[in-house]
């Protein structure tokens, strides 16, 4: 089984780290579908928050808005990108 | 489409929350020993990439946005079960460290972005993939779109279910929005899927990663 070329690995690389710093800097602020429809009918009242996480909604305290988005989305995509691959390389084919 | 906690009722977002762990822990048995190598990379590199392309809400119309899902295009590169296990990564790192889609409706949050594009979405595309060569684009992009469309409406179904609003209205709202939506959803999925086909185009299909079990 021949892995994917070093060099698509490398331009992919490069995508999602401009992706995921620069993303938030050109996203859309307006509602998403689901936070719309649930505006439009009256239900939004309802979401509750049962938890709390380090970086709520992108956003990292103590750093500007441009810069947290930018940190927020490189961490993550970086802890997606490793627990994909943890997860893949413990259920790999034993070769 | 983040469920937040507070819009499912319990028994709604419990049931959820045992399907997407039960599916989870499935797709782990299958996989386990079969992976072939080749997919390991492709897992991190598509969950980093659904990660940041799921932060990027494209307006779609007055005052409304959307952003990717991610299922069927990762699915449609690695296999489902694959699939599932990378989308999960995204959901719980999202849910976790940035309380995006709340902890009690984690599981629905899988269900619905996740496994409705890494299995029925999948599902789909592999009956659509049938079809003439001229149409296997387009299959890519209908499997995508309908994909969103059809998440959309069960969302308002488990909020039906749960009490929250009438599925009438709830139904026409989510489906009509998400219809536009679902077009970004088609449009980044093929740009993809035709981006990997170029560099390795003997490994399209996700099922060719996984030796024969």
């Amino acid at each position: 089984m021949i892995p994917l070329d070093r060099r698509a690995i490398a331009v992919g690389i490069v995508i999602i780290v401009a992706i995921a710093a620069g993303g938030s800097l050109v996203a859309s602020s307006s509602p998403d579908g689901l936070e719309r429809v649930a505006t439009d009918l009256g239900f939004e009242g309802r979401a509750a928050t049962s938890h709390t996480s380090p970086m709520p909604d992108y956003t990292v305290a103590g750093l500007p808005p441009t810069l947290s988005g930018a940190v927020a989305g490189l961490v993550g995509a970086g802890v997606v990108g490793g627990l994909a691959l943890v997860a893949g390389r413990l259920l790999a084919k034993r070769t | 489409m983040h469920l937040p906690d507070g819009f499912l009722s319990p028994p709604v977002w419990a049931a959820l929350d045992l399907l997407a762990v039960g599916t989870i822990a499935g797709c782990v048995l299958r996989l386990k020993n079969t992976l072939a190598d080749a997919a390991v990379p492709r897992m991190g590199m598509l969950g980093a990439f659904v990660f940041a392309a799921q932060m990027v809400n494209v307006p779609v119309a007055a005052g409304t946005s959307g952003h990717l899902l991610g299922g069927v295009l990762v699915a449609s590169l690695v296999g489902p079960e694959a699939a599932t296990l990378t989308m999960a990564a995204v959901f719980i790192t999202q849910c976790l460290l940035f309380q995006d889609g709340g902890l009690l409706a984690l599981g629905a949050n899988v269900v619905n972005m996740g496994l409705s594009g890494t299995i029925g979405g999948w599902l789909l595309l592999r009956l659509l993939r049938m079809g003439p060569a001229w149409s296997r684009d387009l299959a890519v992009f209908g499997a995508a779109w309908f994909t969103v469309v059809a998440t959309s409406a069960l969302v308002s179904v488990e909020l039906a279910l749960s009490g929250t609003v009438p599925l009438g209205p709830s139904l026409i709202a989510m489906v009509g929005v998400h219809s536009v939506i679902g077009l970004v959803e088609g449009a980044v999925t093929l740009a993809v899927v035709r981006f990997v086909a170029r560099a390795r185009p003997a490994t399209l299909d996700g099922t060719v990663l996984q030796v024969a079990r």
